[in-house]
């Protein structure tokens, strides 16, 4: 019996015409949205194949250790092509100098604002705005709609367990949808295969969690639809429900979640952050200034008994000692301002990280935030892709920087090489081109399995999701009076 | 009120398949929907229900499909009771409603292939599903169509070759001859009494009293929830059904403006 309620509902669902309609719709929209990607992802290939040729080039010119510097790029990842996250909104590139921090720069819409208008467009998306609409139409109607038509009468007049009705009212809508919609999606896969992007054994397995993560976000939508419609009595009454709660889910609570949490944990801006570093820094050079100033009085003091002779050979005896303790105040006050720097740049990246901690927590509460956030996970696209790439950076620029001061012999940075020879002069503006070839070369973090650890929890809570919202459904249809 | 039953043969209802026992249901509003109703249809028989809106007979035929259960007595499918194993129960039933509702994307033959298999029949090939549809007077052409283009008269039809094709010994129809045409009305009338000579324990509710009058062999008159006035079909013949069932409906100042 289940077998036949199961092939009704899913013939149901095939015959409807609105089932030719939305896999015409859904099918066009996935399969734009790889190739979309893909597109993009070429681009970013080729724009990273031509900046690192032009790098070489700069290089190949370079004559002084002292004006030295590199540029490392992010490189493109295949699985940005299904979810881009926030891969387009962050810099592409990062300038690496001896002495200079390095922060990502030139994003991809900074050289091309026309695609920021639109933003990402990707299967991501795809899945969490259209397929989650869809799934919502096709069983808004699930059990009230039967009743409006008179068919569950007719239905339950045979001896059909409820139970039994309702479960496969669940499976079989699922597999009348899922099974379809994974039809596009296997073209956009071999789509990708054909371009010959390279996806290796990591990015298959996350490709596989991410298409989970996507029926299980789906499955979310079909069941809380059914639970709705086994809630209501009239079809139009479960679809406006349906829609509002959509926009709750999908719209705003992932929103809410963020702006409760810039409420309750603020985190400066950069220019506050800046600010404060200035401000601490002008005090406590004013500080300095006003020691050194007073140190030198006592000196001059010291002094003053003295005749011009006797102050000569004072001096001559003291300068250095003078000097070593100016410079240690003076190291003493790059420590604290170092320190102070650090300390808030810490404490920045603690706020961040709570803010970011809180504002997902609450966002969770929708299914839609829980599949972008675990989407973004699995493909390396979430919000750590820039601190990830950033502090790559900065280990690769203190790796750079020991290479110039070993290269240049650990002098003033005014050391030149001739290409294959050793030192060769400690003069600017010698004209012979460096040797780079020990030059270290950056490893891009790559956002493999082991991020995958934190990814069960929202997979894990996606399926509590859909165990809630069918049993919602299951006892709401136990007690759905039929007449 | 006590019933008004004049003349009824026990012999002939000796063995009930269908039958009701001060069968209550009052509602949580409190509305009482049925008052201790009690009657009973053996095989072979056809009983009607007669009354106006709100007489109770959807409620009685709820009662039997399970659909709620009763505040007191019992309705009970060869000696099962309703709300004690409905699904048992409804193993031994097939129902036909006022409105047949059939899957509109399906075609005549998906339909009946899809309810009765639900019925529990899997044996049945395409050949036999179209010789119930035959039987019932559904053209050849229409048996692979889909039924969003049907008439009343045709669904009904399909919804009678379910019930014809689930062989089951008791058949409930609610109001099925409302909104056909006479010339269905009468094919249905007819294809009833066949039912009736094969066995079938036949319960319908209608307004219909001049089809009850035709086909049922028991008939009765319900009014607000109570079973006001039973006839057997021999009783009939000399009893004027209208004047009767307006009586009981309306009290009997409307039975003189009828006989007028």
């Amino acid at each position: 019996m289940l077998r036949v309620l199961i092939e009704k509902e899913w013939k149901s669902v095939l015959l409807s015409p609105k089932f030719a309609l939305t896999f015409a719709v859904t099918t066009v929209l996935i399969l734009l949205s790889v190739g979309i990607g893909l597109r993009e992802y070429r681009v970013f290939e080729s724009q990273q194949v031509a900046a690192q040729r032009l790098l070489a080039e700069e290089h190949l010119e370079q004559t002084s250790w002292n004006d030295l510097s590199s540029r490392v790029f992010r490189p493109a990842d295949p699985l940005q092509i299904f979810v881009g996250g926030v891969h387009n909104d962050i810099g592409r590139l990062a300038r690496i100098s001896s002495r200079q921090a390095a922060l990502l720069e030139q994003s991809i819409y900074s050289d091309d604002s026309i695609l920021a208008v639109f933003r990402t467009f990707d299967l991501s998306l795809v899945v969490q705005a259209v397929l989650s609409l869809f799934a919502i139409l096709f069983t808004y109607d699930a059990i009230n709609g039967e009743r409006e038509a008179g068919t569950l009468r007719l239905v339950l007049s045979s001896a059909v367990p409820r139970a039994r009705f309702v479960f496969a009212k669940f499976v079989g809508t699922w597999l009348a949808l899922a099974v379809p919609l994974t039809l596009p999606v296997l073209l956009g896969l071999l789509a990708v295969v054909l371009a010959e992007v390279p996806l290796d054994g990591s990015h298959w397995l996350r490709l596989g969690l991410f298409l989970l993560a996507s029926g299980l976000y789906f499955t979310v939508f079909m069941a809380f639809g059914i639970a709705v419609s086994a809630l209501t009595r009239r079809a139009s009454t479960s679809f406006l429900v349906l829609l509002v709660s959509w926009v709750l889910l999908v719209l705003v609570i992932p929103r809410v979640g963020l702006l409760v949490a810039v409420h309750r944990v603020p985190v400066p801006t950069v220019a506050e952050l800046e600010s404060q570093k200035a401000g601490f820094e002008t005090r406590l050079r004013s500080d300095y200034r006003r020691k050194l100033e007073g140190t030198w009085v006592a000196r001059q003091r010291e002094m003053a008994s003295l005749d011009e002779a006797e102050q000569e050979a004072y001096e001559d005896a003291n300068l250095w000692r003078w000097l070593e303790q100016d410079d240690a105040a003076r190291q003493q006050l790059d420590t604290e301002l170092a320190r102070h720097s650090a300390r808030l740049d810490e404490d920045l990246r603690h706020r961040k990280a709570e803010q970011e901690r809180l504002a997902f927590s609450l966002s969770r509460l929708s299914p839609a935030s829980a599949y972008r956030l675990v989407s973004m996970r699995l493909a390396g696209t979430g919000v750590d892709l820039k601190n990830r790439y950033e502090a790559a950076a900065r280990d690769y620029q203190r790796t750079f920087a020991s290479y110039v001061e070993e290269s240049s012999g650990g002098g003033s940075g005014m050391m030149v090489r001739r290409r294959g020879g050793g030192h060769t002069g400690s003069f600017m503006g010698a004209q012979e081109p460096l040797d780079l070839s020990g030059m270290p070369a950056f490893q891009a973090p790559r956002a493999d399995v082991t991020g995958i650890a934190e990814v069960p929890q929202d997979l894990g809570l996606l399926a509590v999701e859909i165990l809630a919202c069918f049993a919602v459904g299951y006892v709401g249809f136990l007690r759905y009076d039929v007449r | 009120m006590n019933l008004d039953r004049t003349n009824l043969d026990p012999t002939t209802e000796a063995q009930p398949f269908l039958q009701t026992v001060e069968l209550t249901k009052r509602y949580e509003d409190g509305t009482l929907a049925l008052d201790r109703v009690s009657f009973e249809v053996g095989p072979g028989r056809i009983y009607a229900m007669l009354g106006g809106n709100g007489a109770g007979k959807t409620t009685t035929l709820n009662l039997f499909l399970g659909f709620i259960e009763p505040t007191s007595g019992e309705a009970l499918i060869d000696g099962i009771a309703t709300h004690v194993d409905p699904l048992r129960a409804k193993e031994r039933i097939a129902y036909v409603s006022e409105n047949v509702a059939l899957y509109p994307h399906f075609t005549a033959l998906q339909n009946l292939d899809f309810f009765v298999r639900l019925g529990g029949r899997n044996d049945l090939d395409r050949e036999q599903l179209s010789a119930a549809l035959d039987r019932v007077g559904l053209e050849r052409q229409a048996h692979g169509k889909r039924l969003k283009g049907f008439s009343k008269g045709m669904r009904q039809k399909c919804a009678l070759a379910i019930a014809i094709l689930k062989d089951a010994p008791a058949i409930l129809l609610d109001e099925p001859t409302s909104g056909l045409d006479p010339k269905a009305g009468m094919e249905f009338t007819q294809l009833l009494g066949e039912l009736r000579d094969e066995g079938k324990a036949i319960l319908m509710s209608t307004h219909d009293i001049f089809r009850a009058k035709q086909i049922a062999d028991r008939v009765g008159i319900m009014d607000r929830g109570r079973l006001v006035a039973e006839r057997q079909q021999a009783e009939l013949e000399g009893e004027d059904l209208e004047a009767l069932y307006v009586r009981y409906m309306a009290g009997p100042s409307a039975e003189v403006a009828c006989s007028a």
